[in-house]
């Protein structure tokens, strides 16, 4: 015997269009004073009133500018970023030449080279990953 | 329709992506009633919900490339919405709530005066209902959300989100008096 908190919550599933009302729940309801109230009190819960709510452009404005603004920040700190790493990794090899280090700059080239492309399926399947967090 | 205003979204999302402020600007204000009406259901305040109506759209907009069109654009907001109106309650704490003033009774027929009363008696309940019930309430009963979009918008199991609306519909069931009951 299900007991009136099941019943209850079919009987919420079917109001909200969730699921059709079974059998058994219809049967129940039509004995059961209690599960009576709460569906009729459920239908009678008021949703509120509907108003027509009018754009505030005053808001959607800022928030555009703000994040404009924000984005624009970001993009100049990762350019700085971006443009000193490349100066600095210039200058790390310059000065591995000029001070007789030829030999580890072409170990260092080469594996870059060769271990570049063995990240790339990591960075791939840590991206889906996080993809199927988001969902 | 439907899907000519889907691929119209699709269109300004892209045009966002890339930063045209028009296309930010039309697709904030396409979502600004969806937002703004939950954010003022929530917390029962025009300009607390105005000012995080602002923020969740600036964060939305920051973070718009990540995007991935894996749920709906709305829900997806709605879910930064939910974070940013968090995030304001934390702030605002300790701070006591302001009530938005109900608009007096007056030149009001009887059904309406009671449908009044009984939205302040859901209002008041609602106010005691911590979140995220509160919100799963408003978001189901109000904008007709289904399970399966409000447990991936609350990282919850569908049947955690069942429960938890039910038990959020009793408690203002017990709060709100019925039509036809007598206030004694
Ligand atoms: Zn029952």
């Amino acid at each position: 015997m299900k007991n009136c908190t099941e019943f209850e919550m079919k009987i919420m599933d079917a109001v909200y269009g969730e699921s059709e009302i079974s059998e058994d729940c219809k049967s129940h309801l039509a004995t059961c004073e209690a599960c009576q109230s709460f569906y009729e009190s459920l239908l009678e819960l008021p949703a509120g009133t509907r108003e027509e709510i009018a754009v505030d452009e005053w808001v959607v404005g800022e928030a555009v500018k703000a994040a404009m603004e924000i984005t624009e920040k970001k993009n100049a700190f990762e350019r700085r970023l971006f443009l000193l790493a490349s100066l600095g990794l210039t200058g790390l090899g310059f000065a591995l030449v000029l001070n007789g280090y030829v030999q580890l700059l072409r170990n260092l080239y080469m594996g870059i080279y060769l271990g570049g492309p063995l990240v790339l399926p990591i960075i791939i399947w840590k991206r889906q990953q996080r993809g199927r967090d988001h969902a | 329709m439907r899907e000519e205003g889907e691929l119209h979204e699709q269109q300004l999302i892209e045009r966002a992506r890339r930063g045209d402020s028009i296309a930010m600007s039309q697709l904030m204000r396409d979502n600004y009633a969806l937002v703004y009406g939950y954010l003022l259901k929530v917390t029962r305040d025009q300009e607390t919900a105005k000012d995080v109506t602002q923020e969740a759209m600036t964060r939305a907009l920051i973070a718009i490339r990540k995007f991935r069109g894996e749920s709906k654009f709305s829900s997806w907001l709605i879910q930064i919405a939910y974070h940013a109106y968090l995030d304001e309650l934390r702030k605002w704490n300790k701070r006591t709530v302001h009530l938005e003033e109900e608009p007096a009774d007056k030149g009001l027929t009887e059904e309406e005066v009671i449908r009044n009363e009984q939205m302040n008696q859901i209002q008041s309940a609602l106010a005691e209902i911590p979140e995220p019930d509160r919100s799963i309430f408003i978001l189901k009963h109000e904008q007709g959300y289904t399970y399966k979009e409000l447990a991936i918008l609350f990282h919850l199991k569908e049947g955690t989100i069942r429960s938890k609306l039910h038990y959020t519909i009793k408690k203002i069931q017990r709060k709100v008096r019925k039509p036809d009951e007598e206030l004694y």
